[in-house]
């Protein structure tokens, strides 16, 4: 008996506040360990903003639009100005992101673009919508303060090292884009893990077409005089597509359009995109298009706005 | 005085915790401002404490969510609404029981202002009508009280943190009707309502604890049962003692322990919300614990378990899924295949280790219910240092914001 009380003892007076302590120093490294090179991304889109002469369309959206949509494309197709706005994980929240947009492009600026093409993963993820509305990331995706929670779990850099030693202090650093705002695949090595193929489809109603109406809203009130263009984007999911799901999302998104239109007078245009075919058209997620997977889906788009 | 000392401590942690300040700051005040209303309001009418008044009254609360819910001002209750939708209203259905409750069994003319704090303290408004049982204890050290209740407390972070808050990841498969996906969702979803729920509740019953105020176990291992009456006494105790005054014991005076029984689930279905699914379950369960008390009494073995298992599935299956078609659909118990199988093993690693580590608890809690450590079925077999060492190595290790950490009955 005696033993065990002083190993409980050992563990209760040890143990417990060692594991606490080397949480707490855990947290501070998640903290200061950002991973995606947001800063740099975003600062050279307000850059590319302020050097461009005149901006005739805009490409609004998330990283969906990011790696498979391309401004220069839309530009040399057009023969007008393009910016690729688009930003990863859309700013992590809709209001980061329309408060980015209008800080960064003045609103005589905005009043001069003629037309907006806006693609979004939101209604199309399971739960996405709320998640973005209790996000408490910044647009850089950094929290405001040291959270009690880390972004990534001590266990899921012990597997990165365990699969390569040299993995644990490196970061998964997405390369700065060109001067249209576009990626730049020449600096990046595209790989997908079969573990980030999950279909998901959010089939509320409401809660689509009240987020929907919300973007919309928004995007009239930012870009009064354009022609918006709200699209559903390419995607790949190979076997485990359900197209009756599918079907769904997308009456529900064409609906929903069609419902603001109808209610505020307007007409915005829906355009759905088809999905990628091969698989070679992704680059490391089933909305990240590769380098030929963005002409692909770039010249997709031109043709149906054309429609 | 101490009520509202604890009272705004609760306060205070909710909104250092929350991220919308205003949001938080109404969901703060105004149960408080609720209560307060409604203390005048039964107070005015009950002032020579005439039964009829109080029963009106305190059926009038019990009920109020259902019809807040009907109107839609607020949400129903299946478990899976991350934000509350109004929160004007926030709380409402614990501090109305409560509140219903103290109107009906404490004999007293008035309701007074330390029910008001009680009733609305922040703390208490996810974890149930908890706040009715608290007891001082405080002549006991900070030192003892700490050691006995941070065990708890650490007990209540993993369960909700560790194992719960990564399985909202797979909700996704609500969507499924087929036999397989829904039966499976059925079970991962009752796994995350208990975990997520009694890791609160454990937080809670630890935090208040250390601060000298014993509140009662609102869970007690219900999956240590053998059968369907057992898990009902282990599971959120607070609203059973409730639904045990305000329902129970009044009709029980009146008709059959049969009728009780229904009236008890129907009222307690309605608690949750107006719709559909709840009294088809609240139907099914009576049902199910009707013939669990006859099944004991016939001494059938295994039956009753049987019984426990079917019951808890298929209900959590009926409770959680609101959209009545999509019900019916998975309620005929059409076979597709196993592809439910597949796309859970297509989730992420973190969802799969809180889906294994939930499943051995809760094996834990039912394969060794007779031992010496979980028969008392207060946790003790997590409370050990050597558990707790373990708890907290795994949760150090696994912690992430991967998942939603709601909670899952406060939130409409």
């Amino acid at each position: 008996m005696q033993y065990t009380g002083s190993v409980n003892r050992f563990l209760w007076n040890y143990c417990l506040p060692i594991l606490a302590l080397f949480y707490v120093l855990f947290l501070a490294f998640d903290y200061y360990h950002l991973e995606n090179n947001s800063d740099g991304i975003i600062n050279k889109k307000i850059k590319n903003i302020t050097e461009a002469k005149g901006i005739d369309g805009v490409i609004l959206g998330g990283s969906n639009a990011f790696f498979s949509l391309s401004a220069e494309l839309l530009t040399i197709d057009s023969e007008r100005k393009w910016l690729n706005l688009s930003l990863l994980s859309e700013g992590n929240s809709d209001k980061n992101y329309w408060l980015f947009i209008q800080s960064s492009l003045n609103e005589s600026q905005r009043s001069k673009v003629t037309d907006v093409v806006y693609s979004s993963v939101t209604p199309l993820r399971y739960e996405h919508i709320s998640d973005r509305k209790r996000s408490k990331l910044n647009l850089l995706g950094e929290k405001n303060f040291i959270g009690t929670l880390p972004t990534k779990s001590i266990g899921y850099y012990l597997k990165k090292i365990y699969i390569d030693r040299d993995l644990i202090l490196k970061k998964i650093s997405y390369p700065l884009p060109n001067n249209y705002g576009d990626f730049d695949f020449s600096s990046f090595e595209c790989q997908m893990e079969d573990s980030v193929i999950q279909f998901e489809r959010n089939l509320n109603e409401k809660d689509v077409s009240d987020w929907v109406n919300s973007q919309l809203s928004n995007l009239i009130i930012l870009f009064p005089k354009s022609n918006l263009y709200f699209v559903v984007p390419s995607e790949f999911y190979g076997d485990s597509l359900d197209n009756n799901k599918v079907n769904q999302s997308d009456k529900i998104l064409r609906d929903s359009v069609k419902y603001f239109n109808k209610i505020n007078n307007k007409k915005v245009f829906f355009i759905r995109q088809e999905s990628f075919s091969p698989s070679s058209l992704v680059c490391d997620s089933p909305f990240h298009a590769s380098s030929d997977g963005r002409i692909w889906r770039t010249h997709d788009l031109v043709g149906k706005m054309r429609n | 005085m101490q009520f509202i000392y604890i009272w705004a401590i609760g306060a205070i942690t909710y909104l250092l915790f929350s991220s919308h300040s205003t949001k938080s700051l109404i969901e703060v005040i105004s149960p408080l401002v609720f209560c307060f209303f409604i203390m005048f309001f039964v107070n005015i009418y009950n002032k020579k404490n005439i039964k009829s008044i109080r029963y009106t009254a305190a059926y009038f609360l019990f009920f109020a969510v259902t019809l807040t819910s009907l109107f839609g001002f607020t949400e129903i209750l299946t478990g899976s609404h991350a934000e509350a939708t109004q929160p004007l209203l926030f709380g409402l259905s614990f501090y109305t029981a409560s509140l219903a409750y103290l109107v009906l069994s404490t004999y007293r003319s008035k309701l007074n202002a330390i029910d008001v704090f009680k009733t609305s303290n922040p703390f208490l408004l996810v974890t149930g009508p908890i706040s009715l049982f608290i007891t001082n204890f405080r002549y006991r050290s900070i030192g003892r009280r700490f050691n006995y209740f941070f065990p708890f407390f650490i007990v209540g972070v993993f369960y909700y943190q560790i194992v719960a808050a990564p399985l909202t990841l797979t909700f996704k498969l609500i969507e499924s009707t087929d036999v397989i996906s829904s039966l499976l969702f059925a079970s991962i979803f009752e796994l995350f309502v208990y975990t997520n729920f009694c890791g609160l509740s454990l937080i809670i019953y630890g935090v208040f604890g250390i601060l000298g105020l014993k509140i009662p176990l609102n869970f007690r291992q219900p999956f240590s049962s053998s059968n369907l009456i057992e898990f009902w006494r282990g599971w959120h105790t607070s609203l059973s003692t409730v639904l045990k005054t305000l329902f129970y014991s009044p009709l029980r005076a009146s008709f059959s322990s049969s009728v009780a029984i229904l009236g008890v689930y129907l009222a307690s279905a309605l608690w949750h919300g107006f719709a559909l699914n709840f009294i088809i379950w609240g139907i099914f369960h009576a049902a199910m614990f009707i013939i669990t008390i006859h099944v004991l009494k016939k001494r059938i073995p295994y039956l009753p378990l049987i019984i426990l298992m079917v019951a808890v599935v298929l209900g959590r299956l009926i409770f959680a899924d609101s959209q009545t078609d999509r019900l019916i659909e998975k309620l005929t118990f059409s076979y597709t295949g196993f592809g439910a199988i597949q796309t859970l093993l297509s989730m992420k690693t973190a969802s799969k280790i809180s889906l294994l580590l939930g499943f051995c608890l809760i094996s834990v809690e039912f394969f060794f219910r007779n031992s010496k450590n979980v028969c008392k079925r207060n946790y003790k077999h997590l409370r050990s240092p050597i558990t707790l060492f373990i708890l907290v190595a795994t949760g150090v290790t696994l912690a992430s914001d991967l998942g939603n950490n709601f909670a899952v009955y406060g939130q409409r």
